[in-house]
């Protein structure tokens, strides 16, 4: 009984005593807002490129030229740090509706070494992807991006042949050969999905596929290109199909280090002209605004034969300004370029200012169509230009 | 005045407070009853004959002074002697509500007895008698809320004799009743009291009782005052 | 205007007059408000922060992925992710581990990828994000053993960045690294992250050593592609569901709702007492204003007038004690909150670091409670004072003798509530809100039956000790008699609550020994080794198949039974089921409820059948040989239900189905636990200890007592919440009783001043007042008994088999019988010194003054 009525008064007085415990009012309670996935507005972090720059101990660098194999050398070299596969290309349908795109597969270390382990999660290696899509017509620049890591056959690259997946997105051949190569990416409004037959072979840039991008040793990158891929296939895009063919251009690159300190960034031009020549040239900026002296390029003509192309043989004038309205950041939007020794003058004009790439790493990267002459005689072109490190 | 002393009241004192201040009701009275001696007491609402009642029962202590009753000095005794003294010598008639509600007329008239002694068949055979002088024999195991004012106030004063008691307080006993039945309510003290030899001091403010009584005092500025009489 | 507010005056004074009255008053609506809104807030905060902390780590899912508790295959999430090219989806590895401190403090460690869409990124990471660069979460997925934990936590283990965590898992002692804190910026937040580690989800699995599996995978599906669903549902394997955030939430609730329900009425039966507080507090008042009702009448004062006044004056009473009920039902809350999520822990679902949640509509609520129930309690007084003619000022007795009359109307209508009540039980189907609704109306039949009872009684007690007692002793029963509207209000308040009291420990006492024994015979080997912890760990199937041939080649074993509890998906719902290897000694420790054939036992072995229990037979309307639909690794099979068995664990449900036919279906997980029986005569305790020796350190052996008392213990627990809020609605009915008492002696000064003056001593008069509610004690307390065995009987009967599908055997106990008595004769003796001893001080010459 006495236990019964002890019970009681320890009841009441148990919750008094609990009244110095805080409790929460309804103006504590935060509701997560509903952040919807955006596919184009996702906020620009630039954490990404300062995490890379760091520690560079335990990768390997790129520091002389090495003999590329092939399929080997299109997948991944996991000893250096980051890596891409890089696909863009100008396309028509047989109305003559223009569209560009890119496909992107990016491959970081976050560390050179990877522990032993039982669970297929542990992985280093973090693969990102980007796929864009230029509506010419509709004035239209979509943009979305994937990451993930290597683990688990969630995303990789393959040694054996020609394969490199993130999620859903891939680049792969679907027979014994490296080519045709099948390249198939969805994103909520749009998706690829294109078939890409080499038609003139590789090029290997910069001094035997080592492309050097300062003065100091290392800070290079192996770099090899296939300038002109015919491309067939199907553009989709706000729910209409499109059968659509062109020429795509696939770049190659893996270092450790490529930027020095004074660099800040590049303006790099891959241009497939009418006379089944291309041009490719990067001009690396250095911080003060200058052209730097290790900016370089190739020519290839028609024959495969490729003219490398150093700083002082090439001239860029910026001829206009564009200012994105999303990071307010002024981007050239129109160039003079000028080969003297190939006596080439060209006038390179984006199909779309606003091509900016507002994902994890922000950059510029555009479809862009060509005129100029070539000897004197009147030539047309298209390609695209990538401008990073803008801001 | 050769008459045995029944009440003798000694400097007696009482004030109560108010708001924090002390209002006198009464100071240094004195006053010496003699044994079946009939007092009235008069004075306004209000005047403090209430009060002065219940100091001589000693329901309420006074602040100084001393109340003997039959040569006891009550206002020594403890609040719990004062109870059982009570018991025995005083006799009680209010202005209204006298009866316990939850007791028959019987039960009602027993309750002192009870209180000082075992109850016996005479005893109830009393209460019948008694009743029966009263008028009011069929009435014995009725519930006092089924009696008028009158008969209330006859069983009252039935009550307050039963035990037979030295003294009878009575306060106000006819306050509550039209004239002809407090004429016979004050006849019955009369006859009862004064036939028993009680000694009676009554609070009143009905002019009719000042006849019966042995002397008169009325109630004014915290003093007593005889009244003196043309006889 | 001014009229009334002098008449306000004129009527507030009286209240400031009489201060107890008013304080009993509010405490009386504090006391109902405050136990229905802590009921409600605790259980609703329990819920919520189940919900919250779900929201917390899900960010914005729509969906899940889960399994049994072999957990989900990791390439599921490559197939989805790679193959079907779904997206937004977020991987989950999560496990218990516990601290290597004096205390073994449990943590929830979750495994997640940090590199999923944003849209999934639980709460922290999106709130964080300046806090947390992808430098931290880099370091999170490449350092093995990393883990971020709450910066609340890290201050309250005194550990630092880049400090060391000790902790035990399946796996032993291991150590993980705090690479960051979390920082919980609101109180949310720190809830859910107080006992949590999170993790990549590859620390996730080397930890838990759960390689290749995942716990669950979050979803989230836009509106507008549907067929993202559809995509999923196509690859799902057997063992897999795919449930919506908000349905799995919504049975969660559905899971608790009889537990709930039960405990709101409970927090109703508090009411009830609360109101009847509120009815004699106001009906005092309006009767010790008779004088002043019948003055202000007298001076031109309408009914209307008057009924506004005493309302108006109600509302007032209403809104402090509402507000004050209100305060502590929060408080009352933050305590109930910990036994109801205990009680939900251990019955149902787990709950972490729950967190007293107040919200407006909550608050509104106990509002609408206090307030109404209050003006509802205040009616029949205010009309009675309407009633009151404007010279005649009503003797007591002429009420008095008008409420016998009264009383005699309600006390017939008793036996129609009392009636109904039964009929309603009886009739009431499947509804707990009618069983408990017919619990209400015999309680409440009983309540209005109780003044006639009590006037019989106070009668009998006259008639049979009146002649030996004397007028003195014959008052006590006269007065409990005579103020029968007051007394027999608070008797029966008293009544109802101990007859509550006796109905409930009836049947919790009955429900013991029905699981008492089904213990017994359910535990029939000597030993009991637990295999429980992570079912995901790799390996775990392999290790415990050799434990289990190691244990059978023990000697002194004679033989072996297994058991494996896990879930799968019974007719579209994720369901417990127990997967038994059983040998003749267990098979006769099944209780059927109802006749099998012999072939049972063989049918079960070897076809494809199911047994179940009594709540789930209950709760889904399965009988036996009906089917049952189970996802297995070759789709949908239907199984015939042969039997329903006898179980109280959990009131949800569950399968039984022999190993034989799981295996066939299903993957191997390995066993929960093994029962050794001993050959006659073999030391059991040297047994136990051989067997001690095979086991690891997740692993125990137990013997069929102490497993028999753990669950005693569990038993107990579950019901620690019930008794409380039974105890407090006792101290409510107290509370009751005491104010009632109180009031009365009040009215009755006068009476006692007269009593004091014939000559009858303070010590008389204190003995006269106790004995009278010794007595009033005393009839409720007999009364309470026959009324607490019908409560009890509906209980057992009607409400708890309705609530959770249980039947138990009826077991009187005539201890409780004597402590219900006991109770409500020294709870009323215990409320009446209080009057008594403040009634005797008073001076008799105070006393003769009031009227």
């Amino acid at each position: 009984m006495k236990t019964k009525i002890l019970l009681t008064v320890l009841s009441i007085a148990l919750p008094t005593a609990l009244w110095l415990q805080p409790f929460k009012w309804p103006s504590d309670i935060k509701l997560k807002p509903d952040k919807r996935f955006s596919s184009t507005l996702a906020k620009k972090d630039d954490s990404f490129h300062a995490v890379l720059s760091k520690d560079e101990t335990g990768f390997a660098r790129a520091l002389k030229p090495q003999k590329f194999t092939f399929p080997n050398d299109h997948g991944p070299h996991n000893a250096y740090r980051s890596e891409w596969w890089y696909f863009t290309g100008n396309l028509k349908n047989q109305q003559g509706r223009r569209f560009g795109y890119e496909l992107t597969f990016f491959r970081f270390a976050l560390k050179a070494e990877s522990p032993e382990s039982k669970s297929a999660w542990r992985n280093n290696q973090l693969y990102m992807a980007h796929l864009t899509l230029t509506d010419v017509e509709k004035s239209r620049f979509y943009t979305d991006e994937r990451i993930s890591r290597a683990g688990n056959g969630l995303a990789g690259a393959s040694n054996k042949k020609y394969q490199v997946w993130l999620h859903d997105w891939s680049a792969k051949t679907e027979g014994e050969t490296d080519f045709p190569l099948r390249l198939q990416a969805k994103s909520r409004d749009y998706a690829i999905d294109l078939l890409l037959t080499s038609k003139k072979g590789y090029v290997l840039q910069g001094d035997e596929g080592l492309s050097r991008k300062s003065a100091e040793p290392g800070n290079a990158s192996y770099y090899y290109s296939y300038p002109r891929l015919t491309t067939e296939g199907t553009v989709s895009v706000a729910g209409n199909s499109f059968a659509v063919s062109g020429a795509s251009w696939m770049d190659r690159e893996w270092s450790t280090s490529a930027l020095s300190d004074e660099q800040s960034g590049w303006d790099w031009f891959a241009l497939q002209l009418s006379d089944n020549t291309e041009l490719m040239y990067y001009q690396l900026r250095r911080k003060d605004g200058q052209a730097d002296s290790n900016s370089s390029g190739s020519f290839v003509p028609a024959d495969n034969k490729k003219i490398p192309l150093q700083a002082r043989d090439v001239t860029i004038k910026i001829l206009d300004n564009w200012k994105s309205p999303h990071s307010k950041i002024t981007y050239p939007s129109r160039w003079h370029v000028s080969v003297p020794a190939q006596n080439l003058e060209l006038e390179v004009v984006p199909l779309l200012n606003d091509q900016e790439l507002n994902v994890s790493y922000r950059y510029w990267e555009g479809a862009v169509i060509v005129s100029g002459s070539k000897n004197g005689k009147a030539i047309s072109g298209q390609g695209y230009v990538e401008l990073a490190g803008y801001k | 005045m050769t008459k045995e002393t029944a009440i003798s009241i000694q400097q007696l004192s009482k004030s109560y407070q108010e708001s924090g201040q002390q209002h006198a009701i009464f100071s240094n009275l004195e006053m010496q009853v003699a044994r079946g001696e009939f007092i009235v007491l008069l004075g306004r609402s209000g005047s403090g004959k209430s009060t002065f009642l219940n100091l001589i029962s000693g329901i309420d202590p006074p602040d100084s002074g001393k109340v003997l009753i039959n040569g006891t000095d009550i206002t020594g005794l403890s609040e719990h002697k004062r109870t059982l003294f009570r018991r025995h010598h005083i006799g009680f008639v209010f202005q209204s509500f006298n009866l316990i509600p939850t007791l028959t007329v019987a039960e009602n008239l027993l309750l002192p007895l009870e209180l000082i002694k075992r109850v016996t068949r005479q005893d109830h055979q009393h209460v019948g008698q008694l009743l029966e002088k009263l008028n009011l024999a069929d009435r014995l195991n009725t519930y006092p809320d089924r009696l008028s004012g009158g008969e209330q106030q006859r069983i009252a004063i039935a009550r307050a004799l039963i035990h037979d008691p030295d003294v009878i307080l009575a306060d106000e006993p006819t306050g509550n009743l039209d004239l002809d039945t407090a004429e016979q309510v004050l006849e019955l003290l009369d006859i009862l009291v004064r036939k028993a030899g009680k000694t009676m001091i009554m609070a009143t403010h009905s002019p009719e009782v000042i006849g019966k009584a042995d002397r008169v005092f009325s109630v004014r500025n915290k003093a007593l005052h005889a009244h003196e009489f043309d006889s | 205007m001014r009229m009334n507010s002098i008449l306000n005056r004129a009527s507030r004074n009286f209240l400031w007059q009489h201060p107890w009255q008013l304080v009993l008053a509010i405490v009386g609506i504090a006391l109902g408000v405050a136990v229905v809104i802590a009921i409600d807030l605790a259980m609703e905060s329990s819920l919520k922060s189940f919900n919250q902390a779900g929201k917390a780590f899900s960010g914005s899912a729509t969906h899940r992925i889960v399994a049994g508790d072999g957990g989900l295959d990791e390439r599921l999430y490559t197939r989805l992710r790679v193959e079907q090219g779904i997206a937004n989806l977020s991987p989950v590895v999560s496990g218990t581990v516990k601290l290597m401190q004096p205390q073994q403090e449990t943590f929830s460690l979750i495994g997640i990828d940090p590199f999923i869409e944003k849209s999934l990124h639980s709460g922290w990471q999106n709130e964080q994000k300046e806090k947390f660069p992808r430098e931290l979460l880099n370091r999170l997925m490449t350092e093995p053993n990393s883990v971020l934990l709450s910066e609340k936590t890290a201050q309250r283990l005194h550990l630092q960045v880049n400090g060391q965590l000790k902790v035990v898992t399946e796996r032993g002692p291991q150590s993980l690294t705090i690479i960051g804190l979390l920082p919980g910026n609101n109180a949310i937040s720190d809830q859910v992250l107080a006992r949590l580690l999170i993790t990549d989800i590859a620390t996730a699995q080397e930890v838990l050593g759960a390689y290749g599996g995942l716990s669950s995978i979050e979803v989230m599906i836009d509106k507008d592609t549907p067929e993202a669903l559809a995509a999923i549902q196509k690859v799902l394997p057997g063992y897999a569901m795919l449930v919506s955030i908000d349905s799995q939430a919504d049975s969660m609730r559905e899971m608790t709702d009889a537990f709930s329900i039960n405990l709101k009425a409970l927090g109703l039966l508090s009411l009830l007492v609360g109101m009847f507080l509120i009815y004699n507090t106001m009906t005092f008042l309006v009767m010790q204003r008779r004088r002043l009702i019948g003055t202000l009448r007298l001076l031109g004062v309408t009914r209307q007038q008057v009924f506004k006044l005493i309302i108006g004056e109600a509302f007032l009473l209403a809104i402090v004690g509402t507000i004050v009920g209100i305060a502590l039902g929060i408080v009352l809350g933050q305590g109930l909150l910990y036994l109801i999520s205990g009680t939900i822990n251990a019955l149902y679902f787990r709950i972490d670091a729950a967190s007293l949640m107040v919200t407006p509509l909550q608050i509104a609520k106990g509002v609408a409670l206090g307030i109404g129930a209050t003006l509802l309690a205040v009616l029949p007084p205010a009309f009675e004072a309407t009633r009151l003619s404007a010279v005649k000022v009503l003797a007591r007795s002429q009420l008095e003798s008008g409420s016998r009359r009264l009383i005699k109307t309600v006390g017939s209508m008793s036996f129609v509530l009392i009636l109904g009540g039964l009929s309603l039980a009886y009739f009431s189907g499947n509804s707990i809100n009618f069983g408990l609704a017919s619990v209400f109306l015999v309680l409440f039949g009983f309540g209005l039956l109780t003044p006639v009872v009590t006037l019989a009684f106070m009668n009998l007690i006259e008639r049979v000790f009146g002649r030996f007692l004397g007028i003195l002793g014959r008052l006590p029963a006269r007065m409990v008699a005579a103020e029968i509207s007051r007394t027999g209000l608070a008797i029966a308040a008293l009544m109802i609550a101990v007859s509550a009291t006796i109905g409930m420990d009836l049947m919790i006492g009955s429900f013991r020994q029905t699981v008492a024994q089904w213990l017994h015979s359910s535990l029939p080997a000597d030993l009991y080794v637990s295999l429980s912890g992570e079912k995901m760990t790799a390996g775990k199937a392999q290790s415990d198949h050799r434990l289990k041939d190691k244990l059978a080649g023990l000697n002194g074993v004679e033989m072996l039974s297994t058991a494996l509890h896990t879930k799968v998906s019974v007719n579209g719902k994720l369901t417990k089921i127990s997967v038994y290897e059983l040998n003749d000694k267990f098979r006769q420790g099944f209780i059927f409820k109802h006749q099998v054939n012999d072939d049972v036992w063989m049918r079960f072995d070897n076809e494809r059948t199911v047994m179940i229990t009594e709540p789930y037979a209950y709760h889904h309307g399965v009988k036996p040989g009906q089917q049952v639909f189970l996802k297995t690794d070759q789709g949908e099979l239907a199984f015939d239900v042969i039997a329903i068995y006898g179980d109280y664990n959990g009131d949800q449900g569950h399968l039984a189905m022999s190993r034989q036919n799981y295996q066939r279906y299903w993957p191997d997980l390995g066993y929960s636990g093994i029962g050794v029986y001993a050959k006659a005569g073999a030391d059991l305790k040297q047994l136990e200890n051989r067997v001690g020796e095979l086991l690891t350190a997740h692993q125990a052996v137990k013997s069929n007592q102490d497993i028999y008392k753990a669950s005693m213990e569990v038993f107990e627990q579950t019901f620690t919440i019930t008794e409380t809020l039974r105890w407090l609605s006792a101290a409510i009915a107290f509370v009751g009783v005491f104010s009632a008492l109180m009031a009365l002696q009040f009215e009755r000064t006068r009476q006692l001043g007269i009593l004091r003056a014939i000559g009858i001593t303070s010590m008389q008069l204190t003995v006269l007042i106790v004995s009278e509610t010794g007595l009033m004690g005393l009839v409720a307390g007999l009364l309470a008994v026959p009324v607490g065995f019908l409560v009890a009987y509906i209980l057992i009967f009607v409400v708890y088999q309705r609530s959770f599908g249980w039947t138990m055997a009826f077991y009187s106990d005539s201890g409780v019988l004597y402590q219900g008595v006991a109770l409500a004769f020294i709870a009323a003796l215990f409320a009446g010194v209080f009057p008594a001893l403040k009634m005797a001080q008073t001076k008799p010459a105070e006393a003769l003054r009031t009227e």
